[in-house]
């Protein structure tokens, strides 16, 4: 038979049972639309972090005293100091831009409720390495650290709690018992800044005067702007020992080796992913065996006749193959679809954006045709060994 | 001139109580043209004997000579081929397909031969016309009456020009009346296209009209 007679034939036959047909192909259906959604967060999640990387340009290390030992005894030698950055300046020469933070928790009251943020103090080099924006007013200028303004900007959170639905801008904040003016309030980070900070529970004041409120000579993190990682990282390590005698006791990462993490574990995921679909796609394809084991005994009459009027054994084979490739194919559209909307509802819920692509719907078909053949075989086999006489003595 | 030979043709099948032989050295030399009817007893292996004259089946031990070929010496395949050209089946219990119309069941065997769809269309139509059809093309099996079920029946038998036409029973299921009418197709097929007919048939009347009648009795064949 030719391939539109075969078509048009497996079709006659899935149509005339198709509420048998769909409930078949229910685990087709489900099976390529979790490998899809999956497929689709495993894309989105990767090029995600291909983008952060690009987008990183230079590096970003965050040197970190340790606070204990991994003995868990109290490190007295781990202290950064601003004369750290003066020396880190000068001695590391692969290193250009030291940004000193003093980071401390306040606790902010408002109706009843409470909430903690963090206080950050910063100088003006934080909000480029760090590509801070404001949505109104202005960021922090060095002259607002040379005049000793007590100004502050406040992250997208903490504006929503502390001002509601007020404006927050030109609003004095009460910190540690001083009036800090809202010069500005910040706009939610395009991407999330992986593992060092998180800008939209910040209230960011110059250096100098968180400081003084919190009575902190210790600086709480360096934020470093490397164009060679690895390089950069010797020379911190070779500093603190000459230094501190003590290499181990600050903690230096990289936002792109938090970057590699992260890829890490979205291998990780797409793993669990792959075996999960792949055991519903099992599933599925057992479905498909049974329900072709159905229709193969169904029609035993149907492979007599059509023996009878010079069907060849493989052409019998042929016909039920492609009866099961084809629903396992509308079970791929089926699935295909589901996964579409699913990613879409993904993307709609949070801020993560699942890719969802042709080549996603292209390689769901060629699976799913693969498990047509694979669990089609054994059913189209027994209907063409069939001895066709048999059933045709009879009514 | 002969059409189809059989020689020395046994089938047996086995089961649970041992071996039954249902055919015992069949010899049948089948004149090309004639009309042959075989009548015998429920159970008595008329249909095992079509089937493997039809190349459907294949005996236990015999030969059975096409054109100077052994015919089952050929592959499955060629087989097929052999019931596709050559021979067409017609059966008591009608045996069409009931999800297709009448123009369809009659396709079949010529779209099976990978022929072109709309020339296997005219030639559906010009035989459902033929066996007095005609309107009733795109009607499915069970609208039709018995009568005209088996009249489909026949018009696919003869879709791609069989030298022989094997009905087992083609009348087994219908009234006399109706009976008579079939009868008198295959007698006007047989005339007009030349078709051997091999017919088995419980009714003694109509056997008894063809030109050579033979009874199957405890597995042998005898002309009466
Ligand atoms: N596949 C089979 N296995 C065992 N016995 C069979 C098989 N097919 C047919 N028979 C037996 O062979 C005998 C002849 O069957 P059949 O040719 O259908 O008889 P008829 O058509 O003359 O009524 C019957 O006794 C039947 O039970
Ligand atoms: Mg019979």
């Amino acid at each position: 038979m030719l391939t539109y007679d075969l078509i048009d034939t497996a079709w006659h036959s899935l149509w005339s049972h198709r509420l048998r047909s769909i409930l078949s192909i229910l685990g087709i259906v489900i099976g390529i639309g979790s490998f899809s959604l999956m497929y689709s967060i495993g894309e989105g999640a990767r090029r995600a972090t291909i983008e952060s990387i690009q987008e990183l340009g230079a590096d970003i290390l965050s040197v970190q005293p340790k606070a204990t030992s991994p003995r868990g005894a109290r490190l007295k030698s781990a202290k950064l100091s601003l004369k750290d950055v003066e020396a880190i300046r000068q001695e590391c020469p692969s290193i250009s831009i030291v940004s000193p933070v003093v980071k401390e928790q306040a606790s902010f009251y408002r109706k009843g409720d409470s909430e903690s943020f963090a206080v950050v103090g910063i100088t003006p080099s934080y909000q480029e390495m760090f590509k801070v924006k404001v949505n109104s007013g202005r960021l922090i200028s060095n002259f607002d650290l040379e005049s000793q303004n007590q100004y502050c900007l406040v992250g997208s959170e903490v504006a929503d709690f502390i001002f509601d639905d007020q404006s927050p801008l030109g609003q004095s904040l009460p910190i540690q018992g001083y009036q800090f003016k809202v010069i500005g309030t910040l706009s939610k980070p395009k991407r999330l800044i992986i593992g060092m900070i998180n800008i939209e529970r910040e209230i960011l004041v110059p250096l100098p005067f968180v400081q003084r409120l919190f009575h902190a000579d210790e600086l709480s993190a360096l934020y470093i702007h490397a164009q060679d990682t690895n390089k950069a990282i010797a020379e911190l390590r070779q500093f603190f020992q000459t230094r501190y005698g003590d290499e181990a006791s600050f903690e230096i990462e990289s936002q792109r080796q938090l970057l590699k993490t992260q890829e890490k574990f979205v291998k990780i995921f797409e793993y669990v992913l792959w075996a999960i679909s792949s055991i519903s796609l099992l599933v599925g394809g057992i479905g498909i065996l049974n329900i072709m084991l159905v229709s193969v005994t169904e029609r035993l009459k149907e492979v007599g006749i059509r023996r009878a009027l010079g069907a060849t054994q493989k052409s019998i084979m042929l016909q039920f193959m492609v009866e099961s490739i084809l629903l396992c194919i509308f079970g791929a559209f089926g699935g295909a679809i589901l996964g579409f909307f699913g990613s879409k509802l993904i993307s709609y819920l949070s801020q993560f954006a699942p890719v969802f692509s042709f080549k996603l719907l292209l390689i769901s078909l060629v699976i799913a045709s693969f498990i047509g053949i694979v669990f089609g075989t054994y059913p189209a086999i027994l209907a063409a060994k069939q001895d066709p006489t048999h059933t045709l003595r009879y009514d | 001139m002969t059409l189809i030979e059989a020689r020395g043709i046994y089938k047996s099948y086995i089961n649970g109580r041992g071996e039954l032989r249902v055919l015992e050295d069949i010899t049948l030399k089948v004149e090309q043209g004639k009309i042959f009817s075989i009548v015998g007893a429920s159970g008595a292996g008329k249909s095992t004997l079509l089937h493997i004259l039809g190349a459907l089946d294949r005996p236990s031990r015999g030969e059975l000579w096409y054109n100077n070929s052994n015919l089952f010496s050929l592959s499955d395949r060629q087989l097929a081929r052999f019931r596709n050209q050559k021979v067409g089946f017609v059966f008591q219990f009608h045996h069409l397909l009931p999800e297709f119309t009448a123009q369809e069941n009659v396709m079949m065997p010529i779209i099976i031969n990978r022929q072109n769809r709309t020339m296997a269309e005219l030639r559906a139509q010009q035989l459902l016309a033929e066996v007095g059809l005609q309107g009733r093309e795109h009607h499915k099996p069970g609208e039709l009456s018995g009568g005209e079920q088996q009249r489909v029946a026949i018009a696919r038998a003869l879709s791609n020009q069989p030298e022989l036409l094997l009905a087992d029973e083609p009348t087994g299921n219908l009234d006399s009346k109706t009976s008579e009418k079939i009868y008198a197709l295959l007698q006007q097929i047989n005339r007009e296209h030349g078709v051997t007919i091999i017919m088995v048939t419980h009714n003694e009347i109509l056997g008894s009209r063809a030109d050579y009648c033979l009874k199957l009795s405890d597995g042998k064949l005898q002309f009466v």
